[in-house]
């Protein structure tokens, strides 16, 4: 039970006033009537204070009446499920899940969470059965099962300090339902306490992981809140040419939780290096977005910290989202050596395409040799009539990438004698009086390239039109990425630490219009990229997410786990060994210094945008998602949800007035019946 | 003789049973003094009648013993049916005495401890005697006084004066103070022949002024009863706590510590009482106390005995 507005109780310090009224009030020394005081000899007038208390226990009803009236105004409440009540129910085996996610750091919804822990503790019992875990984008256990509640109070005390991860609620049910199986009782309860967040609500929820005859009981710890926040921050991270970054462009967002929208007016800042750098005042309305942009910042060392800062009238609820983190690096681009003979037309639209772009990664020379192998990553062997010689070979096997573009000029004879690579066959001459030309008929999207090339650029490939190709000769082993006309067209063979891609046709005009296609530059940036084995860093990390630093930038190879992660509070993260790689699961939003092998690095962590959005999720959405229809259950078996704010705090003032009517009644009636205190206090 | 002998019928008389009807309580909640005053008497009479000696009353109201020479046809043979005696009834023309009663309304006669204060006490014996008076043939006559004469109503013996008497009697209100001897003094002057005189009062006042007034009317040949009306908390006062009294006359304060004042109380009432009784005797004057949960029988004896002494 708690009291709603608890500083009203102070008035119950006015119960010393009947008692004082009881120790001093004095009988009423109104004179008698005597018909002659003829015969009374005469006296001094002499004074006697009563200190006795008349009646004690009508002193006590009355103190009892005021206490229960003072008690009413303060608002009494039971805080609990209606079973609660029930004080003759089955022992029961309760999870009590908290969420713990960035959007439960609101003030108001933490001390809501307390109240509420207090409330479901408050209705367990010394022989129930409990389990404390906490989510957010995974559970965390917390305590096991254990009987009563002594060890409750400690273990929701530590879960009620929330993170900064996202709210996945499935996290919390799957949990939940994991646990129950060691649950003891058959009355299973799990109370999970959180914001219901809609972006923590699952579009669907496999209900057959739920043990049978769960309740669930959501508590809604959520309040009316505003929150601002940057969400689509689009950063390049790593500088190849120049000193500049691109163009920072993000959007300013406003989310309202049961509350009326509003106007807001803020300002962004930049700051490079905690150097303030720039700013941009906005206004939102109330339909709460606006898109902003940076001009590109000059980098004065090789690697920049920088940060967007978010500042408002009126001030939002939640700051922990006011600030996003990224990182700028400069970085060498890596080498492309396009091999084919100058002045051919399919060598120079190959190396045009290469060139378009700002900020690439790769820096192209081209030429008739094969140049400084260690200088290059990707070489492309453009319509040579042999294979490259030997060396590239072994260079492959170490992790270079060869593309070998197949033309007109190719000798499959001299191809054969190279089993290293695909082989491209014949050349193949489109020529049907329907439609003179072939077209792209097959496309591996589960393949890494054309997961980068994107639907859109899978689409524009198919609608070019190819006169003539080379058709490949795969092996086995090889893997199949583009089919032309049911023809092998791009194949990818796997050698050593590296790969060859033998593409079946050129980039000129004259085997197919491949070159004039939207899809064009993409394809072959896309291709380069990929033949690289490339990963660009990202600009900022997620709370929540798996770390481990590349060995390098060429490869996403396996760190050695000899590193570790200083995070922003200045703790030591070493990495956990659990799995196949190294990781370390980032906790907070900030700057994590990367130590490794005596070299520094630095990573930018965000909170998850979709943890910024406050909006909360219909209670009937949840219910929904929990009832399948489909499932087939005896009714002591279904999963039943309590309906709506089932865990309510329940008022009784009005049963406390209806206490001080009933003793005021008695009190008078009683009072009345008392003889009479007469001055004269005749005997009977 | 008479006296004798009517002072120990009226006590067997008290003894008989006649006291529950004449209770003042009982009498008082009748409301209509007509009612009242002949209920008492009627109770009383019947009282005598059924006491061993009755007849008493016969001789004492209506009726006196045969004397040689009274007119044989006077004789009331239905009264020697039930007496054996002989009985010859007294015409009115044989008393017409004039009876007043004197009624202290001074304000200290309207205190009271329960249902009956001293002037409804007194309000009631008086309609009680004026009713007797009537009834033998008297004319009973009214004055209620406080510091001065509030009201007289000469005594008669019309029909319908008796009604007249009742109704002052029932406007009267407890107001005022007491000048008792003044009033008797002033009333002196209004009586004209040899009277009874029934003073009906509390009689708080000295002693000794009060006596010298009353010898004045004794000696000029009339017959006075004192009925000296008080309430028994006057006579015995129960009060048990500190407390402030207040003179209902003159409004005086005075403080009551019951261990410093009440056993003096007593003993200075106890004074007063004896010293007025001592009085009275002293100069042939009936003096009854009367508390005023006391039945009225005695009063009326009181009154019929000094009644008696005049034939």
């Amino acid at each position: 039970m708690a009291f709603l507005s608890p500083w009203l109780l102070l008035f119950a310090g006015a119960l010393i006033v009947p008692i004082l009224l009881h120790l001093t009030r004095r009988p009423s020394q109104r004179p008698v009537p005597f018909p002659s005081l003829l015969f009374f000899r005469r006296i001094a007038r002499r004074e006697k204070q009563r200190r006795k208390i008349q009646h004690p226990w009508l002193l006590l009803l009355r103190c009892l009446i005021l206490l229960l009236l003072v008690a009413a105004f303060a608002d009494p409440a039971w805080v609990g499920d209606v079973g609660a009540l029930n004080l003759l129910r089955e022992r029961q085996s309760g999870v009590i899940a908290v969420d713990v996610s960035m959007s439960m750091r609101h003030p108001q919804v933490r001390d809501e969470t307390r109240r509420k822990l207090r409330g479901i503790v408050g209705e367990l019992s010394a022989e129930d059965e409990s389990a404390v875990l906490t989510f957010d984008t995974e559970p965390h256990l917390v305590q096991p099962w254990l009987p009563g509640t002594a060890s409750l109070e400690r273990s929701l005390s530590e879960a009620l300090e929330p993170g900064f991860g996202a709210t996945r609620l499935e996290a919390a049910f799957l949990a939940g339902g994991e646990a129950m199986r060691d649950a003891r009782f058959s009355r299973r309860v799990l109370y999970v306490v959180s914001d219901f967040q809609k972006s923590g609500q699952p579009p669907s929820l496999n209900d057959t992981l739920l043990p049978p005859g769960l309740q669930i009981v959501p508590v809604d710890v959520g309040v009316p809140a505003f929150n601002l926040f940057v969400e689509d921050l689009r950063v390049e991270s790593e500088l190849f040419h120049g000193k500049g970054s691109r163009p920072i462009t993000f959007r300013v967002r406003s989310v309202w939780r049961n509350r009326d929208p509003f106007p807001v007016k803020g300002v962004a800042a930049l700051y490079l290096d905690d150097r303030r750098e720039a700013e941009q005042p906005f206004t939102l309305d109330e339909g709460g977005e606006a898109t902003l942009g940076f001009e590109p910042l000059q980098l004065r060392r090789e690697l920049g910290r920088g940060r967007i800062e978010l500042s408002s009238s009126p001030a939002d609820d939640l700051v922990e989202d006011n600030t996003v983190y990224f990182i700028l690096r400069r970085v060498q681009p890596f080498g492309v050596r396009l091999v084919g003979e100058p002045g051919v037309e399919g060598v120079s639209l190959l190396r045009t395409a290469l060139e378009v772009g700002t900020n690439l990664p790769w820096s192209v020379t081209s030429g008739p040799a094969v140049g400084d192998l260690e200088t290059n990553r990707v070489l492309i062997w453009y319509d040579r009539p042999a294979p490259p010689p030997e060396g590239i070979g072994e260079w492959v096997k170490e992790g270079g990438c060869l593309i070998v573009v197949s033309g007109p000029s190719v000798d499959p004879a001299a191809w054969d004698n190279v089993p290293a690579f695909p082989v491209p066959g014949e050349p193949v001459y489109v020529r049907r009086p329907d439609h003179p030309f072939a077209a792209v008929t097959g496309a591996e999207t589960s393949h890494p390239f054309l997961g980068r090339l994107g639907e859109t650029g899978i689409h524009a490939l198919g609608r070019t039109e190819f006169y003539a190709f080379r058709e490949i000769r795969p092996s086995p082993t090889d893997k199949v990425i583009l089919e032309l006309d049911g023809r092998p067209l791009l194949v990818e063979r796997a050698v050593g630490a590296g790969k060859v891609l033998v593409f079946g046709s050129t980039a000129d005009a004259r085997w197919s219009d491949f070159s004039s296609r939207a899809a064009f530059v993409p394809f072959w940036h896309e291709l380069v990229l990929y033949a690289s084995g490339y990963q660009a860093e990202p600009s900022f990390r997620l709370v929540g997410e798996r770390f481990a630093p590349r060995r390098s930038p060429w490869r996403a190879e396996g760190p050695d786990g000899n590193w570790n992660l200083q995070s922003p509070k200045g703790e030591l993260l070493r990495p956990w060994e659990g799995g196949e790689d190294p990781y370390v699961l980032l906790p907070v939003p900030g700057y994590y210094e990367l130590r490794e092998k005596g070299t520094t690095d630095w990573i930018a962590v965000n909170v998850q945008p979709r943890e910024s959005d406050i909006s909360p999720a219909p209670p009937d959405e949840l219910a929904a998602l929990l009832r399948s229809p489909e499932r087939e259950t005896a009714a002591e078996d279904r999963i039943t949800v309590a309906e709506g704010q089932s865990y309510v705090t329940r008022r009784f003032w009005w049963l406390l007035i209806l206490a001080v009517l009933a003793l005021l009644s008695l009190e008078a009636g009683v009072a009345n019946r008392l003889p009479q205190v007469k001055a004269d206090q005749r005997s009977s | 003789m008479f006296e004798r002998r009517f002072s120990a019928g009226t006590r067997r008389s008290e003894q008989a049973g006649g006291v529950g009807r004449l209770d003042p309580v009982m009498l008082a909640g009748l409301g209509n003094l007509q009612l009242v005053a002949r209920t008492i008497v009627e109770g009383f009479l019947s009282g005598l009648h059924r006491s061993p000696y009755h007849g008493f009353s016969l001789e004492f109201s209506e009726y006196r013993q045969y004397s040689p020479g009274d007119d044989i046809r006077k004789v009331d043979w239905r009264v020697y049916g039930r007496t054996d005696r002989h009985y010859v009834k007294k015409f009115e023309g044989e008393t017409n005495t004039q009876i007043y009663l004197l009624l202290d309304a001074s304000r200290s006669m309207g205190y009271g401890d329960g249902p009956v204060t001293k002037l409804d006490y007194a309000r009631m014996l008086a309609a009680s005697v004026g009713y007797l008076a009537t009834r033998q043939g008297d004319a009973p006559g009214l004055i209620t006084f406080d510091s001065t004469i509030r009201s007289f109503t000469p005594p008669k013996s019309r029909s319908g004066h008796f009604a007249a008497l009742l109704h002052h009697l029932e406007s009267t209100r407890p107001e005022g103070r007491t000048a008792l001897s003044r009033v008797l003094e002033d009333f002196a002057r209004l009586i004209r022949k040899r009277s009874i005189v029934v003073l009906l009062s509390d009689f708080y006042e000295e002693t000794e002024s009060l006596a010298r007034s009353l010898r004045f009317f004794h000696f000029r040949g009339n017959d006075v009863i004192l009925f000296q009306i008080l309430d028994p908390g006057e006579l015995e006062v129960k009060f048990t706590a500190a407390t402030t009294l207040e003179d209902m006359e003159t409004g005086e304060t005075l403080p009551f510590a019951p261990e410093e004042q009440l056993l003096h109380y007593q003993r200075a009432i106890s004074q007063h009482l004896d010293e007025l009784r001592r009085e009275c005797r002293n100069i042939y004057i009936d003096h009854v106390i009367l508390p005023t949960h006391r039945p009225l029988d005695q009063a009326l004896s009181q009154y019929l005995s000094t009644r008696g002494r005049r034939f």
